[in-house]
Formats: structure tokens, C-alpha cells, sequence
């Protein structure tokens, strides 16, 4: 209620503020052009707290978490917050698909990333390498939250990773590291393949 | 969500993402081994990739390159059983390659993707071969090759494997049946065909002695070529097709009335020869049924000096009686070289842009050892008429061109 009357205050008493502020545009690290209000940005001016909201997991945990980080990365939160399908004041964004652990992981991510966006590049790209040391599990799990929410960067950084893991191993291997227990082909057709290209086994 | 073969279920999409992001081809091959999900889901040719390629025959690691493309943009593919040295490509289309094996003169077809071959007559085959011979008197083996008015010379094998082709081109994969294969040949630049297991080259005879066809294409189940004078001709291949069937061996119909022949339009423009330029045709069918003709025009001079190359382009539109010059390619681009000229629409694609011709050299007979200048490709935007030369300082062992699966 208290934001309420400020937002009065300042939208009765500077109109020509206010109109100078809408055309304000902030274009943040992710890529995501965003419209702030611009009461909100006063807001943000006189150190108010920032807006949180609240994304929930599959196992209907509820993460806070600061809604410009999370509008900067995720091309699908910020589709729903401009089209006003998100209700700041008493919903949450239903993750079914993400479990609790990738979302705290994708959380961190786009959290590090904008507040740390002036850092130089060596340091971000220690932290990114530090932040994939997961099993291969861990790295499906991450790439299929980055793929639901469009998180552009992060599937980036992910598709790289198993580029690297590709890259000039021997098949078997990388049955090993992505975990495929089964191959699925015939004999015949592994025989095949071996003989066509026994380089890569 | 179970814990185990999770990847093995890779989304499509996905895992095309994934090849996005790989630098080596190889890595590509490698996807596909893995499991049979995701080798059902990948194409044996990156279909996906309606890039064009371009074949640069070389050893890998080749530093010139690196600096120039980005390392995103470069497979590297090896070729066990290919000498880079012995061969030189004279077509690709399909996804498939055309050599010339020079020191035989085997005509091999060759997919860089899949890596299988298959071997067309070879140009010991070629009708204007009257025989090979050896004797002491010269120095290894030389080939006695007819012209067309009867007159008989003599050149060694290995210069004969080497420009006895212009091009070959060819109609389809080779696994389709009504498969043809048509190569511009011989002194004359006359016209030769085969079916996949014929065992040699057949004829289509001219009226005219030396054609000097300079491109041909496979469009609509017709054949048309163009000659020096940009003349337009026309065959029917159904009526080709069904003469090589014949037993035993065909003869083409004389009379070209049957075949085809020289098409109602006459050639685009009375082109000025300069004693000092040459010019190349290419013809392309298009989408919509119509035909391009494209005219480079290279100045030996303009070769020396790095000078731009002067490009003409004109449209013939289904059922039209006349070419018309165009100035725009609008949403298409081209490519021409030794590859079976074509038209390509590139959308949203990055590396291949609308209005522009994407040319390659396809003049060996004017390479000369040591002068890579002579070797000339590159890109021309058609909107500003300014051209992007490729590696124009590297040599190149045989001419590169386009590939596109």
C-alpha cells in the first residue's frame, strides 16, 4: 500500500519527469530489452527494495529471487512479466519441469551474471567452468531448464561444454560420459560401423 | 525423471543444436555413432546445413585458413584413399564430388559426407579417344584423339586426363535410377552422357563441329547447355535415356530435332569479343521455371591486377521467346564454378546471402603452377557490384568449389 501512495505522489507531481523516464529503456547482460516503469525506476533510485518474485519447482519449493535478474536471462520470464500474466502480488511462476536443485543452479547463474556482468572475462569464464562441473546428469538437467526457459547464455556455455566432450573421443567414451548404457544398434550395424570407421573407436 | 539413457533421448532439436556448436566434421560422424536414437535423428549429410560448402582440396592444419574463416566454419574432412595430388574435381552436385584421376584417367564420383565412391566410364571411354599407345619413340603413354572433322593428333595421357574435361554434371544422386551423367569434353566442348554401369561415354552429336558448350544443367527432365555464343540448347533426356537403353550399342539419333537442339530464343546479347578477355556461361534453372544465364566476363589484365570481374546476367522466363537483363537476384543467390550451377535461397542463413553470385574458378587449363593469382573466386553483391575475393593469394593444388549436400 505504501508503494501505492508514493507511486501517486510522484506520477501527480512530476508528469514531465515521468514522461522523460518512459522513454528510458535499460538494456541489460542478457540480451532481454526491458521497459522498466518509471515509478519503479525512482524506486530503484531512492533504494527501495528491489522486486523479487517467486519462481516454485517441481517439488514445490519456492525460490526468490530478484525479478530484473531473472527478466535479463530468461527470454520466457520476461515474456510472461510484460505480458502481464504474472501477478506480482500473490503468484509464482510454476517450474514443473525443473526440480529444486537445477533451479537454485539456473538461479545462480543468471544472479552471478548480472551482478557481475562488469567483470573481466577470464573471471567470468572461471566461474562459468567451475559453475558446469557437474556429471552428465547434473549438465541434462541444467540444459534442459536453460532450454524451457530460453536462457540464451547459459545454453551457450552449455552446448560448448559438450562440444568439449565430444571432441575427439573415442565412441566408447563417449557412451561412458553421457551415460548411454544401450547403444541400440544391432550387431550387425555395430560391426558396420567399426569397420567403416575404426578411427573412431 | 529417470536417472539413466536420459541422453539417449536427446530431443531432436537438441541435438541439432548441439552439431551447431561442433567444429569438425568428423565429430559430426562421431554423433551419429554413438547410438542408433540419435543416428536416426541425424542426417548422414547436415542436411540442416543449407549453407553451401566450399572444398578446399589441401592438407588440414592449413594455417593460410584459419586466420580467414572463423574456426566455426571449417570442417575438416579426411580422405583416406584420395591423393590430393593425383586427382582434379570436375563437377559436384548432390553432395557428391566428380574426379578425374590423373594418372589413369578413372572418372570417380566421391561423397565427402558418407565417404562412399562410385566409378563412371573412364575417359579412355570418351568418344573422341581413337586409341592409347606406347612405343619407344615417346616418352610414356599418349593418346591419339579425333576431332570432329576427322583430323587426328596426338598429346601425352597425363595432359590429356588433365584437359580433356571442361565439366560433369550430374542429374541426381546416384542412387536414383533414372541416374545420368553429362560431361562437356574433348577439343570441340562437345556433349557426352552415361547411365550409371555403362561402360563408356556416348556421344550427343551437333551440327556444328566445335559447340564449345561451356555449362550444361539437368532441369524439369531436360538437358540445357550453353555455348560459347551463349546460345541456349535443349534436350530431351527421357528421349536420351531411352537410347542408351537400347541394345546393343546406341547410336544417338543424327538428326537433333529428336534430341534437341538449339533453342528459339536467340542468345542473350551479341557479346564483343575482346582479344584479351574470356568469357564464361553458366546456366541455372530456377524455382519458378525460368532459366539464368550468367556471363563472367575475365580480362587477363583485370586477372593480373586483382581487378574485379564483370559479371552479366541474363533471365529467360518459362514459355518467353526472349532473354531479358536483370540486375537483381532478389531472394536467390547463385553459385557457379565447377559445380552443377544452381540457384539457392538462403533465408535466414548467415553464411550465404540473397542477390549474390558465389563463384569459383573452373578454367584448369589456365592455372600455371606457382601463380595463384590465376586462381580466382569469390562472392559478388549484386546491389553494390562489389566482390569479396576469397584467399586469393593461396595455391590450390586443384581448383576448390562448391559443395552442397
Amino acid at each position: 500500500m505504501e508503494l501505492l501512495c508514493i507511486r501517486q505522489w510522484i506520477s501527480g507531481l512530476l508528469p514531465t519527469v515521468k514522461k522523460w523516464l518512459s522513454a528510458w529503456c535499460i538494456k541489460p547482460v542478457g540480451g532481454a530489452l526491458v521497459r522498466q516503469e518509471p515509478e519503479y525506476i525512482l524506486l530503484a533510485l531512492m533504494g527501495s527494495p528491489l522486486k523479487k518474485i517467486m519462481l516454485c519447482s517441481s517439488e514445490k519449493e519456492i525460490f526468490s529471487v530478484e525479478e530484473q535478474v531473472m527478466v535479463q536471462h530468461s527470454v520466457i520470464i520476461n515474456n510472461m512479466i510484460e505480458d502481464g500474466s504474472y501477478n506480482h502480488e500473490e503468484s509464482k511462476i510454476p517450474l514443473d519441469c525443473v526440480d529444486s536443485k537445477t533451479l537454485k543452479k539456473v538461479i545462480d547463474y543468471c544472479t552471478h551474471h548480472t551482478h557481475h556482468h562488469n567483470d573481466n572475462q577470464e573471471d567470468l569464464e572461471a566461474w562459468d567452468a567451475q559453475f558446469l562441473n557437474v556429471d552428465s546428469n547434473g549438465l541434462y538437467d541444467l540444459l534442459m531448464a536453460a532450454n524451457y526457459l530460453e536462457i540464451r547464455n547459459l545454453l551457450d556455455l552449455i552446448y560448448g561444454t559438450i562440444k568439449n566432450m565430444i571432441k575427439g573421443k573415442k565412441i566408447d567414451e563417449i557412451r561412458r560420459i553421457f551415460n548411454i548404457k544401450d547403444h541400440g544398434f544391432t550387431p550387425e550395424e555395430e560391426e558396420q560401423n567399426r569397420k567403416e570407421y575404426p578411427h573412431f573407436y | 525423471m529417470a536417472e539413466i539413457d536420459r541422453w539417449w533421448n536427446l530431443h531432436p532439436d537438441l541435438l541439432y543444436q548441439i552439431t551447431e556448436h561442433l567444429y569438425f566434421y568428423d565429430d559430426y560422424i562421431r554423433l551419429r555413432l554413438v547410438c542408433k536414437e540419435w543416428n536416426s535423428k541425424l542426417s548422414s549429410i547436415p542436411h540442416h546445413k543449407r549453407n553451401p560448402w566450399l572444398l578446399l582440396p589441401g592438407t588440414t592444419h592449413d594455417s593460410s585458413l584459419n586466420h580467414i574463416l572463423d574456426k566455426e566454419q571449417i570442417y575438416h574432412v579426411m580422405f583416406p584413399d584420395f591423393d590430393i595430388n593425383d586427382n582434379l574435381i570436375y563437377g559436384s552436385g548432390y553432395g557428391w564430388l566428380i574426379t578425374v584421376v590423373i594418372s589413369n584417367g578413372a572418372i570417380r564420383m566421391l561423397n565427402p559426407f558418407t565417404k562412399s565412391h562410385l566409378d563412371l566410364p573412364p575417359i579412355s571411354t570418351f568418344p573422341d579417344v581413337v586409341r592409347y599407345h606406347r612405343d619407344w619413340w615417346h616418352v610414356g603413354e599418349y593418346v591419339l584423339v579425333e576431332l570432329s572433322d576427322g583430323s587426328i593428333y596426338t598429346i601425352d595421357a597425363i595432359s590429356f586426363h588433365k584437359y580433356e574435361i571442361w565439366k560433369i554434371v550430374i542429374s541426381s544422386p546416384p542412387d536414383n535410377e533414372d541416374f545420368m551423367a553429362v560431361a562437356i569434353y574433348g577439343e570441340c566442348g562437345n556433349l557426352a552422357v552415361c547411365k550409371l554401369n555403362d561402360k563408356r561415354w556416348t556421344d550427343i552429336p551437333m551440327e556444328e563441329i566445335s559447340p564449345l558448350f561451356q555449362d550444361v544443367i539437368f532441369f524439369q527432365d531436360k538437358i540445357y547447355a550453353v555455348d560459347f555464343d551463349t546460345n541456349l540448347y535443349e534436350f530431351d533426356k527421357k528421349v536420351i535415356m531411352d537410347e542408351l537403353g537400347k541394345k546393343p550399342r546406341p547410336q544417338l539419333v543424327p538428326l537433333l530435332t529428336s534430341i534437341g537442339g538449339i533453342c528459339e530464343p536467340p542468345p542473350p546479347a551479341k557479346l564483343a569479343t575482346h582479344y584479351n578477355c574470356s568469357m564464361n556461361k553458366y546456366v541455372i534453372g530456377c524455382v519458378d521455371g525460368s532459366l539464368l544465364m550468367i556471363v563472367k566476363h575475365d580480362d587477363w589484365a583485370m586477372k593480373m591486377l586483382h581487378i574485379c570481374n564483370k559479371f552479366d546476367v541474363f533471365k529467360l522466363t518459362k514459355n518467353s521467346k526472349e532473354w531479358s537483363r536483370i540486375h537483381s537476384l532478389e531472394d536467390y543467390a547463385v553459385m557457379i564454378g565447377y559445380n552443377s550451377s544452381v540457384q539457392m535461397f538462403p533465408g535466414k542463413s548467415p553464411y550465404c546471402k540473397a542477390n549474390h553470385i558465389y563463384y569459383t574458378d573452373n578454367q584448369v587449363v589456365l592455372h600455371t603452377p606457382g601463380e595463384p593469382s590465376l586462381q580466382d573466386m569469390g562472392i559478388l553483391n549484386l546491389e553494390d557490384t562489389k566482390t569479396n575475393k576469397i584467399l586469393p593469394n593461396v595455391e590450390w593444388v586443384c581448383p576448390p568449389t562448391w559443395l552442397l549436400p
